[in-house]
């Protein structure tokens, strides 16, 4: 991801092309370590439910 | 002086001492308003009338709200800045609810951002909102009617909502303070959701105080957003570690230095104060970006799909372009995406451990003007939307630079601990001194 997408405002297609490519890219560089396995660590009631944060 | 130029200690406490009328303080606002609204465009429906006269006694009486038009307000239309949505007729939002009781004055409803969906208030629909500051730059957005109304003096402060930044990004150019507080600590019952698991209600107003008035009104659990509940937070910790954000590596463009200079200014009044200073970075930037946007878009199109499949040309362009994307996100990134986001709540736990505070700007460069809004869209969340995915509460607070345009220093605590925000966003003020009204707006 080497910058922003600008999207051109006048081309829907590949504006949203754009945005695609720019979310896609940002979450495979999340690069998610083994702690990260199994996908049951996936907790997206999380906040609120702790004592003292997520 | 003006009544509607004051903070509400000083208006309150003149009500008290009967040296200003309850009616002096409502023309007071209805002549600003008659005044400066047709050149800003903050409202989109104001009454002169309150509902109460006089106001109800509580810890908010007579105090001037005004309220972003995604969140009910009786009296008013709900519209969410959009040519079609209309709630003709609604109750009060939970939030709503909780100020009015306070005896809180709703004096109208304010331009946003089409849904929320986008941060410049350029509506199609209902027109732009102009910066009080210099009406030829943007006034950030989606709640951007409501920080021009209260920078204007048109409100004493105002509601918002923010999902990847749009209570402090237009505070951050309007000169005024925003709250995203922690998810889950004020309902969003009544509001039109944007994206239902990164919604967040918060107040805007030009002092800290004020901000912290209004949001401990509205901060209380509502059986009906099984999101919110109610925690306790720890003493503020003396010396104070504040984490300095740097930027990212890994973010292609840099701050613009007037801002980063501001912000190191800051830090160091911080300093001055006892605190130790930190450098740090925030965890997974990119990402967490990508993941709020993956989020949101998701689920703004879901929220909107029937409407955008039965009348596309009823959206805005930029609107629907961004909800078109939504109804192409694979439901295998919006999982991912919420696998991200666990991941970043992690990584700011551990961070937290070695920090009380963050400190960064709210938006990394200074007001753009207005034809450059095309351009600009992601830069403007890129320092506020890893904290709407993560839930951590921030605050917007403002300086003036050198250009003489606001700029927005953001205090970021762990969760539930917006007292934390208040106590050190009130050292930043006293640092700072008074902050002048808007340029623009008086010219």
């Amino acid at each position: 991801m080497a910058a922003y997408p600008t999207p051109p405002p006048d081309d829907l297609a590949r504006a949203v092309e754009a945005y695609l490519r720019f979310m896609a890219e940002g979450l495979d560089e999340a690069a998610l370590g083994p702690e990260w396995e199994p996908f049951f660590a996936v907790r997206i009631d999380a906040f609120g439910t702790a004592e003292d944060g997520p | 002086m003006n009544p509607a130029d004051l903070d509400y200690g000083p208006l309150a406490e003149a009500l008290r001492q009967g040296q200003l009328t309850w009616g002096e303080v409502v023309s007071a606002y209805t002549e600003r308003i008659a005044l400066r609204n047709p050149i800003l465009n903050a409202y989109v429906a104001w009454s002169a009338k309150a509902s109460t006269d006089p106001p109800l006694p509580g810890s908010l009486r007579g105090l001037a709200v005004a309220v972003k038009d995604l969140i009910d307000c009786a009296g008013f239309p709900t519209r969410a800045g959009s040519s079609f949505f209309l709630r003709a007729d609604p109750a009060d939002a939970f939030a709503v609810a909780a100020l009015r009781l306070e005896g809180a004055w709703m004096v109208g409803k304010t331009n946003t951002h089409e849904f929320a969906a986008g941060g410049t208030t350029l509506n199609p629909h209902f027109g732009p909102t102009l910066n009080p500051w210099d009406r030829n730059r943007l006034v950030g957005g989606s709640s951007g009617g409501s920080a021009a109304a209260v920078a204007a003096r048109m409100a004493v402060a105002a509601l918002g909502t923010d999902t990847a930044g749009s209570v402090r990004i237009p505070a951050a150019f309007t000169g005024v303070v925003g709250l995203k507080p922690t998810y889950g600590r004020i309902s969003r019952r009544g509001v039109v959701p944007l994206s239902w698991s990164l919604d967040h209600v918060g107040p805007l107003a030009r002092t800290v105080a004020d901000t912290a008035r209004v949001f401990w009104a509205m901060a209380r659990p509502d059986p009906k957003d099984p999101t919110t509940v109610s925690r306790p937070h720890r003493p503020l910790p003396e010396p104070l570690r504040v984490g300095v954000v740097e930027p990212s590596p890994d973010l292609a463009l840099p701050w613009d230095p007037e801002v980063a200079s501001l912000v190191k200014t800051a830090a160091g009044w911080l300093e001055a104060a006892g605190a130790r200073l930190v450098p740090t970075t925030l965890p997974r930037w990119k990402s967490s970006l990508a993941a709020n946007f993956t989020i949101i878009r998701a689920e703004s199109a879901t929220y909107h799909r029937r409407w955008l499949r039965a009348h596309p040309d009823r959206y805005g362009v930029d609107v629907r372009t961004y909800l078109e994307a939504g109804m192409r996100v694979p439901a295998v990134d919006y999982l991912e995406a919420q696998r991200v986001r666990s991941a970043v709540v992690a990584d700011y736990q551990r961070l937290f451990e070695t920090v009380d505070l963050l400190v960064l700007p709210t938006v990394p460069i200074l007001p753009p003007p207005v034809a450059e809004a095309p351009l600009v869209g992601f830069r403007l969340t890129e320092a506020t939307a890893p904290f709407d995915l993560s839930g951590l509460p921030a605050i917007s607070l403002p300086v003036l630079g050198p250009s003489r345009l606001p700029v927005g220093i953001q205090l970021v605590a762990p969760w539930w601990h917006e007292a934390w925000l208040f106590a050190v966003g009130e050292r930043l003020e006293a640092a700072r001194g008074p902050m002048p009204p808007p340029d623009g707006v008086l010219a």
